[in-house]
C-alpha cells in the first residue's frame, strides 16, 4: 500500500495542467503541415517573404487558427492567417480554408473550388467532388484528411508521399 | 470490513492530495501544435468534433466506452479484465481462463443475461447461454474501442441483450498501417506476442494481417488442497481485414480470423454413475474457430444510409467431457433515414442459423437430440424525434421468431433532456427476453455424486409441502438435471432514469439508476416421483429435476461515474456500482435452489479508481484500485462466502523513442492470491494471484 501512495504523491508533484485540445486548434496546426507538405508550382501572386493561409468561415475559428500557427516559419516564409469571405478574395492566398460555418452564398456551390496555385480544404462531405484538393473528415474523435490528386494536379499543387500515404482516401 | 475502510482511506487520501497539491496554472498556449508530425496530430482527440461523440452524451442508455488508450494503459490482457474498469459491469475469474461477466446481475461462468459482439458478430453460444471467454482474444492494439451498454438493449440487438450489450470494434484499417509487434512475459503471463502489418492497395483500399499467440500460467485451485488447478491455456491466432471502396456511395469490408489451442482443467470430480463415481481428472480442452465476416455500406442520394453484413461462424471444443462443434450464419440489413428534420427512422431484418453437434466423452453431460438448429428471424425499428430544441424521443420494438420459443418481442421507448449543453437527463422503459439455450431444452446432466441422505418415508402432502421426509438414512444418491422441451424464454421489464454532467472539459460525471423486473426465470423444479431409483452400482437418485420457469425477481440499482481531467497530464476515473438482487420461485414452482444462485452471485458494492498519468522523459505511471465487496454463493450445502478484496493494478509505462513503448505491469500488486467466484458447473475455481509482467511494442 505504500507503494501506492508514494507514486500517486510523486505523481502530484510533477503534473501541470492544460485541456482537451479543440478542433480548430488541431486543424489549425494539420494546415500548417499540409503547407510543408506541398509544393507549389504556380503561384498566384508573390507574396514575398509571407505565406498567406486564409480561413473562411467565423471569425472565431480564423483567429483559434491563427493563435496556433500564425507568425510560425516554414521555409523562411512567415505563416499569416488572414480572414476570407471565400474563394473571389482568396487571390492573394496559398492556403483557403473553407469552413463550414462558411456562408459563400448560392452561387458558390455551383463554383468549382480548383484555382491555379490555391490548396484548398475543405470540411462538407461534397467538397473533393467540388474540386477542393484536401477535405478534412473525422473518425472516432480523431481528424483524419482525403485528398483529390486531380484537382491538386490541376491547381499545380505536388504533395509529398508521406502526406499522401496518411490520407484516409486518395482520389486519383 | 478492513477492506472498505482501506479503500476510504486511500481515496480521501488522495483526494487531500490533490486539493493541496495541484493548482492549475493554464498553459495551454504553451504547447505548440506545430512542432508536431502529422501522424502525432492524427493521434489527438479533439472535442466537439464528432457527432457520433456527442449522440454519444446524448445517449438514452447507461453507456460507457472503453477506448483504445484505456485499453493499453489498463495493463490488462484479457477482455473481461478491460472489462474491470467499466461501471456497473461486474467481473471475476475463476479460473486461469474462466470467467463471469455480466452487468446488473445475475453473475455465472454462463451469465446469460450479456450479449457480447465484436465487430458486429455475436459471440454469445446459443448451447448454454453465455459468452466463451477464453478464445475471445482481439488483438488489443488493433481495436478502436469496446463500448458498452449496461441494461435492455432487445429493440435493436435482439434477443439475450437482457442486462447490456459490449460492443468491441475493431480499428479501420487505414488506421493501422504498417508494422506493429508486440512481445511480453512473466508471471501468470507467461508470454504472449503478436505482430501485425497493415498497407494500401490501390486508391481506396488498406488492408491488415495479424497473428499472435499466448501462454498463461496455471492458478492455484481453491480446493485440491491449493495444488495447481491445471488450468493452463496456449492459444494461437490469426486474422485480415480489408476495408475498400467500390464507388464514391459504396464501403465495404471483408475480415476474418481462427484460432487453435487448448485450455486445461483438472477438476475433483467427474461426473460418474459408474463407480469410481468421484476421481480427480485433468482435462485438456482443444479449442478451434474461425469466422468470416464482410460488410457492405452503401450512402442513397439525400443522405440515408443501409448496411448489409453476412457472417460466418465455426467454433469447436473439444474435451472436458461434452465436445461441440457448431456453424453459424447470420444475415443482417440496417438502414437509416432522416424523415424530416426531426424525425429519423432505422429499422432492419435479419435472420441467423446456427447448428450444433455434441458428443458425450463422458456420461456426465449430453444433449438429447445430439444435434440441432436454432432458426432466427428478426426485424425491428426504432424512430427518434426531436420533439423540440431539448427533449428527444426514441421508441421502437423488435420481433423475433425462433424456433425454440417462438415469437418475442421487445419494445422500448427512450427520452433524453438536455435543458441546457451542460446537462443531460435520460429515461427508458424497456422489455427484453432471454431466450432459451440448448442446455435449458435438452440437457441431461448427472450431477457430481454426494453422500447424502435418503428419505424413507416422506409425510403425507397435504397438509405438509410435498417432498417433506419423515426418515431418512444416509446414501450416496446422483441428481439427474433435465432440460424441458417446454422451457420459455426469461424476460424483463427495466424502469431506467440517468443523469449526466458535460458541462466541463476537466470534469464529467455520469449517473444511472435502474428498476428491473424479471419473469419466468429458469427454475430447478424437483420431480419426487423418480426419488429413489437405485442405479445399477448402488448409487440412489435423488428426485431428478427438470429446468422450469418458475422464478421471478426483481433488481435495483445505481451505477456511477466520475472524469476528473486534473491536469493535462493526470486524469482520475471513479466509478461506484450498487445492486439489490431479490429472485423468488412463483406459487406453482418447488424450486428451493435458484433464489440462493441468484442473490448471492453478485456483489452488491463495487467500486474503482483509475489514475492515469503522464511523467516527464516520456513515463506513464497507471494505478487502478479495484474493491468488490463480499459474496454468498450457493454451495452443494449452504453457502460459499468469497470474501471482498481490493486489487491494485499498476503499470509503468516508457517510450524510449517515439515508436517503442516498454511497460511493466503488475496485477493484484499488493496481495498474493485472492479468490473472487465460485464455479458454477464442477469444481473448478482458482486464486487469482498476483501477476507481473514486461510488454514491448514496436510501431514502424
Amino acid at each position: 500500500m505504500r507503494f501506492v501512495v508514494l507514486c500517486i504523491l510523486g505523481v502530484a508533484l510533477v503534473a501541470t495542467p492544460a485541456f482537451a485540445r479543440d478542433e480548430y486548434q488541431v486543424k489549425g496546426a494539420f494546415l500548417f503541415n499540409f503547407a510543408r507538405y506541398v509544393t507549389w508550382s504556380a503561384s498566384p501572386a508573390d507574396s514575398g517573404t509571407d505565406l498567406p493561409i486564409c480561413v473562411a468561415g467565423d471569425a472565431s475559428v480564423t483567429e483559434t487558427v491563427s493563435n496556433v500557427i500564425g507568425g510560425k516559419t516554414l521555409d523562411g516564409r512567415r505563416v499569416s492567417v488572414h480572414q476570407t469571405r471565400g474563394l473571389a478574395d482568396a487571390g492573394h492566398c496559398r492556403v483557403l480554408f473553407v469552413t463550414r460555418t462558411a456562408d459563400l452564398g448560392d452561387s458558390a456551390v455551383a463554383t468549382s473550388m480548383t484555382r491555379a496555385g490555391l490548396l484548398t480544404v475543405g470540411e462538407d462531405a461534397d467538397f473533393l467532388t467540388r474540386g477542393g484538393v484536401v477535405r478534412f473528415t473525422e473518425d472516432a474523435g480523431k481528424i483524419r484528411f482525403e485528398v483529390n490528386q486531380v484537382a491538386a494536379r490541376s491547381a499545380g499543387l505536388k504533395f509529398s508521399a508521406n502526406l499522401l500515404r496518411l490520407a484516409k482516401r486518395v482520389i486519383d | 470490513m478492513r477492506h472498505q475502510y482501506l479503500f476510504a482511506a486511500l481515496l480521501a487520501g488522495l483526494l487531500a492530495i490533490q486539493t493541496g497539491v495541484a493548482t492549475p496554472s493554464f498553459a495551454q498556449s504553451d504547447d505548440d501544435l506545430t512542432a508536431l508530425s502529422l501522424e502525432d496530430l492524427m493521434g489527438l482527440e479533439v472535442t466537439s468534433v464528432s457527432k457520433r461523440e456527442e449522440r454519444r452524451s446524448d445517449a438514452a442508455a447507461a453507456i460507457f466506452v472503453l477506448t483504445n488508450d484505456d485499453l493499453r494503459r489498463s495493463g490488462a490482457t484479457t477482455l473481461p479484465e478491460a472489462l474491470r474498469l467499466v461501471p456497473g459491469v461486474q467481473v471475476a475469474r475463476i479460473n486461469a481462463h474462466s470467467w463471469s461477466v455480466t452487468a446488473r446481475g445475475f453473475a455465472s461462468e454462463f451469465s446469460n443475461k450479456l450479449l457480447v459482439l465484436i465487430d458486429g458478430r455475436s459471440v454469445y453460444t446459443p448451447l448454454f447461454s453465455g459468452v466463451y471467454w477464453d478464445v475471445q482474444n482481439p488483438r488489443f492494439e488493433d481495436i478502436e474501442r469496446i463500448e458498452v451498454v449496461r441494461g435492455p438493449g432487445g429493440t435493436v440487438w435482439g434477443a439475450n441483450a437482457v442486462n447490456g450489450v459490449i460492443n468491441v470494434i475493431t480499428k479501420a484499417t487505414e488506421d493501422t498501417q504498417g508494422w506493429n509487434l508486440v512481445a511480453g512475459g512473466g508471471e501468470e503471463e507467461r508470454r504472449f506476442g503478436s505482430i501485425r502489418y497493415g498497407g494500401r492497395h490501390g486508391d481506396d483500399g488498406h488492408w491488415r494481417v495479424h497473428a499472435s499467440g499466448f501462454r498463461r500460467d496455471n492458478q492455484r485451485a481453491t480446493d485440491l488442497g491449493g495444488q495447481s488447478r491445471g488450468d493452463s491455456s496456449e492459444i494461437l491466432q490469426g486474422g485480415f481485414r480489408y476495408d475498400g471502396r467500390l464507388s464514391e456511395d459504396d464501403e465495404f469490408t471483408i475480415q476474418g480470423d481462427f484460432y487453435d489451442g487448448h485450455v486445461d482443467i483438472a477438476t475433483s470430480s467427474v461426473q460418474s454413475i459408474v463407480p469410481p463415481v468421484s476421481t480427480f481428472a485433468a482435462t485438456e480442452s482443444d479449442v478451434q474457430g474461425g469466422n468470416l465476416l464482410t460488410r457492405w455500406d452503401h450512402t442513397f442520394e439525400g443522405g440515408s444510409q443501409s448496411t448489409l453484413q453476412l457472417y460466418y461462424d465455426r467454433t469447436e471444443r473439444e474435451g472436458n467431457g461434452l465436445n461441440e462443434e457448431r456453424d453459424t450464419w447470420d444475415l443482417d440489413f440496417s438502414h437509416f433515414t432522416e424523415i424530416t428534420d426531426s424525425h429519423r427512422m432505422t429499422w432492419g431484418a435479419g435472420y441467423r442459423w446456427s447448428r450444433d453437434r455434441t458428443t458425450a466423452v463422458l456420461p456426465g453431460t449430453s444433449f438429447s437430440p445430439r444435434s440441432r438448429s436454432t432458426k432466427l428471424a428478426s426485424a425491428f425499428f426504432q424512430l427518434e424525434w426531436d420533439v423540440s430544441e431539448s427533449l428527444r424521443v426514441i421508441g421502437g420494438s423488435k420481433f423475433e421468431y425462433n424456433n425454440l420459443s417462438g415469437m418475442e418481442y421487445q419494445p422500448s421507448i427512450r427520452f433524453v433532456l438536455s435543458p441546457n449543453e451542460d446537462h443531460r437527463f435520460w429515461g427508458a422503459v424497456s422489455r427484453a427476453v432471454r431466450t432459451p439455450s440448448r442446455a435449458d431444452q435438452d440437457l441431461l446432466l448427472l450431477a457430481s455424486p454426494t453422500a447424502g441422505t435418503f428419505c424413507v418415508a416422506f409425510l403425507p402432502a397435504p397438509p405438509f409441502p410435498p417432498g417433506t421426509c419423515a426418515f431418512a438414512v444416509p446414501i450416496t444418491t446422483v441428481t439427474r438435471i433435465q432440460g424441458n422441451r417446454d422451457q420459455e424464454s426469461e424476460d424483463v421489464l427495466s424502469f431506467e432514469a440517468g443523469y449526466r454532467f458535460i458541462g466541463s472539459k476537466s470534469v464529467s460525471l455520469d449517473v444511472a439508476t435502474f428498476y428491473n423486473r424479471y419473469e419466468n426465470l429458469r427454475s430447478i423444479e424437483p420431480d419426487f416421483t423418480t426419488t429413489g431409483t437405485m442405479l445399477p452400482n448402488g448409487a440412489i437418485l435423488a428426485p431428478d429435476v427438470a429446468f422450469g420457469n418458475g422464478v421471478d425477481g426483481y433488481t435495483y440499482g445505481i451505477e456511477t461515474s466520475g472524469t476528473w481531467q486534473v491536469t493535462e497530464m493526470w486524469r482520475l476515473i471513479a466509478n461506484y456500482a450498487f445492486i439489490r438482487l431479490d429472485a423468488d420461485p412463483d406459487k406453482d414452482s418447488l424450486d428451493t435452489t435458484t433464489r440462493a444462485f441468484i442473490e448471492g452471485a453478485t456483489p452488491d458494492h463495487q467500486a474503482s479508481l483509475r489514475s492515469s498519468l503522464d511523467l516527464p522523459w516520456d513515463v506513464e505511471l497507471d494505478t487502478t484500485l479495484f474493491y468488490t465487496n463480499h459474496l454468498e454463493q450457493a454451495a452443494e450445502i449452504g453457502s460459499q462466502r468469497i470474501r471482498s478484496w481490493v486489487g491494485l493494478n499498476v503499470r509503468i509505462g516508457w517510450h524510449p523513442v517515439d515508436d517503442v513503448e516498454l511497460s511493466l505491469v503488475a496485477h493484484n500488486a499488493t496481495e498474493k492470491r485472492h479468490q473472487e467466484f465460485s464455479g458454477s458447473v464442477a469444481s473448478d475455481s482458482s486464486f487469482v494471484e498476483r501477476s507481473i509482467f514486461g510488454k514491448v511494442t514496436w510501431d514502424f
